[in-house]
């Protein structure tokens, strides 16, 4: 079900949107004519279906603020509250805005799924994040800024699941540097946004903590960071697949089986093998379709899926006839990428599957 | 094949002197050579002749043998009568008949004249009267810059594309042959239209229809050139078949507009294909479908009173992913189900992290059904994703289950 829906932000975010691969984050820095360290001076007003606050700003990012507090607007749409919302008045954090027709309007972070923390990366605590002398800063440093935001206090989880969505490493390196700086001691979250980062950076080391956590995530929304990055994961090394299979063997109870098993069936390796082999016998179909997928692309020479490849054009020098691998004609007959059948074809196919996957292992193929 | 002998041509024939026998000079002009004419033809070409103050005199003879790589297509021998002159054979083959290969000419040019006391060759300056020429032919190919990716009526969405671009190599066909493209297999999957002002060099394959199954390679196209078929394009019409969902539950139902304001449930979807391989990111939109309202009183809006992209007064708005940063790097995107404070409707407080978990009948207050298409930003358009899902609104949570 799709969230708010607003007009006056929707109309002006929509510009110099960078291709898929940027995160959003960018986006809405490029899409925003000025970024401002404030607090919001009042609770705001509902009406017509627009939210109207006073922010008080006490530091520029980018653009020209004008002096003393900037009335904002954001069009929350006839389908958002009708009267004021509560909890608005006295929040500090970085607002990005643009001016349209006279006045500014919030760019939301992750538009149209409106949420109240869309207005602005939340600060620990009002100051926390100090504007850079001038020149103003480049992306990067904006980048910066909502980081230190974030690790300034104790932020929700919905914030840093926001966070880890909008700002994808490759974005900046500042990310890098932050998911390596926040410690153990940190907040839960913010360990779990460092894992994550570290993971879709390809640390295979990182795999490694994700099983620590699975017990405390299962339920949890915040469980999506580790689940997407380790569905995610494109390293094709043995560790990786270590890491992988690991987290893998922890189960179907866990939420973790599945994105692990999707991450390896994109491996294609010989490493892999040993586990796909054992989630044969998982007990979620879902694994089950992954592990003989995943078996079915190494007996076809599929090469591994690495970062930024489309799956889809990876697929195609496996499946081809013009130039894929030729097999025997029952290696052909049971490769299967996309349905187990029935039962009893099921049956047949797993079977199958354990008998050749032994003999894959065993000939590190 | 054709075989004529005719008039002389203009050739740049080489020149080799006759032995001198008795006092003659005259010398034998040769040609041999094994071209391409035309993208479906090669043209081979033999010829022997003599000239001098004797050529009168001479009895000419030329044997050939033609090749497609090791094996011989035709030979012929061609013998003047003595009177000097000339005498030559050529051949013409049609590569779509013989296929692709090296082509090869052999001649065999004799000439005697009992005058000059020349019975037989060798001639002089070591040359043994045998010719020869020859031409490999490579068979065009086609070659497409992605697989295709079927969006029902859309040319793109997202990072994928309905229209792959072919190109049709010619692997040495001249440039002034005509390309025509055709269907081997397939045609009522996908069109293709030449790329204007590219001489049909370029074209652009739609998919029309998704393929029949994952890796069924149903369509195959080559590129003619003057007849000459290129070795076929396979290709897959790959489509969004299904949502994954990834993450996300009746959990943590926090509160996402203020302590009073109601619930959100968070769920992660990913969009598979046809070979259930992840799509990196394509667009996605939802409708629902009759919905019921259990709960007692009757006071809580129904999704199906709203209109496509058009937010009732209840808060119901059926979504549309369209744009890429509403993608995470994974491709994933988010469907939040929620309800808020409106005028009949209260949802209990919420503190952050906290579910009641109770789904009775009596907190039932909304039973939908949610249906998911890729492919397009318009409700209800592009690729149904057979993704019936059951949506239950509880007075303090959401749930889907596929």
């Amino acid at each position: 079900m799709k969230g708010f829906v607003f007009g006056m932000a929707a109309a002006a975010v929509v510009v110099c949107a960078p291709a898929f691969g940027a995160g959003a984050l960018l986006t809405q820095i490029n899409a925003s004519d000025l970024i401002v360290i404030g607090e919001t001076a009042d609770a705001g007003s509902v009406a017509n279906g627009v939210l109207s606050l006073a922010v008080n700003i006490q530091g520029t990012l980018k653009g020209s603020a004008p002096a003393g507090n900037l009335s904002v607007h954001f069009a929350l749409g006839s389908s958002g509250p009708q009267t004021a919302i509560s909890g608005v008045a006295g929040r500090c954090g970085i607002f990005f805005l643009v001016q349209d027709a006279g006045q500014w309007s919030l760019v939301p972070r992750n538009q149209p799924q409106f949420t109240l923390g869309d207005l602005f990366y939340p600060e620990g605590s009002c100051g926390a994040v100090a504007a850079p002398a001038s020149p103003a800063p480049s992306a990067d440093g904006i980048v910066t800024a909502v980081i230190q935001a974030i690790q300034s206090g104790t932020p929700s989880d919905q914030d840093i699941i926001a966070l880890f969505n909008a700002l994808p490493p490759a974005d900046s390196p500042s990310v890098a540097l932050a998911a390596a700086q926040i410690s153990s001691g940190a907040q839960r979250g913010l360990q779990i946004l460092s894992l994550g980062w570290r993971l879709s950076l390809g640390e295979d080391e990182a795999l490694g903590e994700v099983s620590a956590w699975i017990p405390a995530l299962n339920q949890s929304a915040i469980g999506v960071i580790l689940a997407s990055a380790v569905s995610g994961y494109t390293g094709t090394t043995a560790a990786a697949a270590k890491g992988l299979g690991e987290i893998a063997m922890q189960g179907s109870g866990t939420g973790f089986e599945m994105p692990a098993s999707m991450a390896l069936r994109s491996l294609h390796t010989a490493a892999a093998l040993p586990y796909l082999l054992q989630l044969l016998d998982s007990a979620d179909p879902r694994v089950r379709l992954n592990a003989v997928a995943g078996l079915s692309m190494s007996l076809a020479g599929v090469p591994p899926l690495t970062s930024g490849a489309s799956p889809q054009a990876v697929m195609e020098k496996a499946l081809n006839p013009a130039f894929r691998k030729q097999l025997s004609a029952e290696d052909q007959a049971h490769l299967q990428f996309a349905s187990l059948g029935d039962a009893a074809s099921e049956a047949a196919l797993i079977a199958w599957w354990k008998i050749r996957a032994q003999q894959m292992v065993a000939a590190g193929q | 094949m054709k075989l004529v002998c005719m008039t002389l041509l203009p050739l740049a024939l080489q020149l080799v002197p006759a032995a001198r026998g008795q006092g003659c000079i005259d010398k034998v002009l040769y040609a041999n050579y094994t071209q391409r004419t035309g993208g479906n033809t090669v043209f081979s070409y033999a010829e022997e002749e003599i000239t001098g103050p004797d050529a009168l005199t001479y009895w000419l003879t030329l044997s050939t043998q033609f090749y497609q790589n090791t094996t011989q297509l035709y030979s012929n021998q061609a013998a003047s009568s003595q009177g000097g002159g000339g005498v030559w054979t050529e051949y013409s083959i049609t590569l779509q008949s013989t296929g692709p290969g090296t082509f090869t000419l052999n001649s065999l040019n004799q000439a005697s004249s009992d005058y000059c006391g020349i019975q037989a060759p060798p001639y002089s300056d070591g040359w043994n009267g045998y010719a020869t020429s020859g031409l490999a032919v490579q068979q065009p190919s086609v070659s497409s810059a992605s697989p295709p990716m079927f969006l029902n009526g859309a040319a793109s969405s997202g990072t994928q594309t309905a229209v792959s671009a072919l190109t049709a190599n010619p692997n040495g066909a001249p440039a002034t042959s005509t390309i025509t493209w055709r269907f081997l297999a397939g045609s009522s999957y996908g069109t293709v239209t030449c790329v204007e002002d590219s001489g049909c060099a370029q074209a652009n394959y739609t998919a029309t229809a998704p393929g029949s199954a994952c890796g069924a390679y149903d369509v195959r196209i080559v590129a003619s050139f003057d007849g000459f078929d290129s070795t076929a394009l396979w290709i897959f019409n790959n489509a969004p078949q299904s949502v994954f969902h990834m993450w996300g539950g009746p959990w943590d139902s926090t509160n996402p507009w203020a302590p009073t304001a109601g619930w959100q449930t968070t769920y992660t979807y990913k969009v598979l294909d046809m070979c259930s391989q992840p799509i990196n990111y394509v667009q996605v939109n939802e409708t629902f479908g009759s919905s019921s309202e259990p709960y007692p009183g009757g006071t809580w809006c129904l999704p199906s009173t709203n209109q496509p992209g058009v937010p009732d007064t209840c808060g119901w708005a059926w979504g549309s992913w369209s744009n890429a940063s509403q993608f995470d790097q994974y491709g994933q995107f988010v469907d939040y189900l929620f309800e808020i404070n409106k005028s009949g409707k209260y949802p209990p407080v919420i503190a952050s992290g906290q579910n009641w978990f109770d789904e009775s009948a009596s907190s039932n207050v909304v039973d939908t059904s949610q249906f998911f298409y890729a492919g397009s930003p318009t409700n209800g358009q592009g690729v149904n994703l057979n993704a019936l899902v059951s949506m239950t609104h509880y007075l303090d949570h959401g749930k889907s289950v596929q």
